[in-house]
């Protein structure tokens, strides 16, 4: 008999690995929680933009932004747990990730302080820059989306990043103030995150049976 | 018999049966999983899964804690030090197999 006939192979092994890791994102609830604070940011920077000069409350995304990024993440985390308590886990059942050490996740905070500290830096320095954050920070979104796709092979992640590229430079040259362009940058990166979590959710409801096993 | 064929035969047999292969794969990579999750991935009747699911346990390469969510039972699998040895060892063995084997 062929041995490899009856064999696994070392490559389906890492295919069962990779859908288990995926599982995360089959109920599409991540990317409607990272969407939703995606808009919230959005229209925190319309507000601003929409605010005359002598306003007192100019600079609110200054104070907002880290406050709803930090906010949002906490409040993302505990949506997120609640929904697949109730949708997912009765469903398909529930798979518990390993949480990366205190260390990486130390490195990764800092990494980011110091890519935004940098940002920040970069502009106060050279206001020439200012009009390229858009796209500086749409590329940045798609780097984040791009590893998504990479290390989870969701080719729906690679399309979100392209349009975070394009939509960041389109938004930086035909948008301005500098606020509006960011709110158009998050507004239409979080509908469209919005846009396929729906998708993603509504095949998922579709295909998995209910806790009793009624079809939906 | 030729070197790869002989690597086969020293293939950890309670791993390599393909539903507690399914079942070692997919613990290997996460915290744990719970027995709907593993009933649906390796499609197994409830029976035959709590069978292979026993027999890792008793190898000591999975560890199954029982509890309930509200009313209803929860059983988590995880797997266990012992078990990721005895996994990164097979799949070193397989590797090797694999390698040996004609294209």
């Amino acid at each position: 008999m062929d041995p490899a006939a009856v064999m696994p192979s070392p490559t389906d092994i890492d295919a069962i690995r990779r859908r288990t890791e995926r599982y995360w994102f089959e109920d599409g609830l991540a990317e409607l929680a990272v969407g939703i604070n995606f808009v919230v940011l959005a229209l925190l920077f319309w507000t601003e933009a929409r605010l005359p000069p002598e306003s007192p409350w100019r600079g609110l995304s200054a104070i907002g932004l880290p406050i709803v990024t930090i906010g949002g993440y906490f409040a993302a985390r505990w949506a997120i747990g609640r929904l697949k308590q109730g949708i997912t886990y009765p469903r398909t059942g529930r798979v518990a990730y390993r949480q990366p050490d205190a260390r990486h996740q130390r490195m990764a905070s800092a990494a980011a302080a110091l890519v935004a500290a940098g940002l920040a830096f970069a502009i106060v320095r050279s206001p020439g820059i200012e009009p390229w954050t858009p796209a500086l920070a749409g590329a940045a979104l798609a780097g984040l989306l791009m590893q998504v796709w990479l290390r989870f092979g969701l080719v729906r992640f690679a399309a979100l990043a392209v349009a975070a590229l394009v939509v960041g430079l389109v938004a930086g040259r035909w948008l301005a103030p500098i606020e509006l362009a960011m709110a158009g940058l998050f507004g239409a990166v979080g509908c469209l995150l919005l846009g396929t979590g729906t998708v993603a959710l509504r095949r998922y409801l579709r295909t998995a049976p209910t806790p009793d096993g009624a079809p939906e | 018999m030729s070197p790869s064929v002989a690597d086969a035969a020293e293939l950890d047999p309670l791993i390599h049966a393909p539903p507690r292969l399914m079942i070692m794969a997919i613990l290997y990579g996460v915290a744990s999983a719970d027995f709907l999750y593993l009933l649906r991935e390796t499609a197994l009747t409830k029976g035959n899964l709590s069978s292979h699911l026993a027999k890792l346990e008793a190898a000591g390469y999975i560890a199954i804690e029982k509890s309930f969510v509200g009313k209803k039972a929860h059983t988590a699998c995880r797997i266990t030090p012992g078990g990721t040895a005895a996994f990164a060892a097979y799949r070193e063995r397989l590797r090797a197999v694999a390698d040996g084997l004609p294209a």
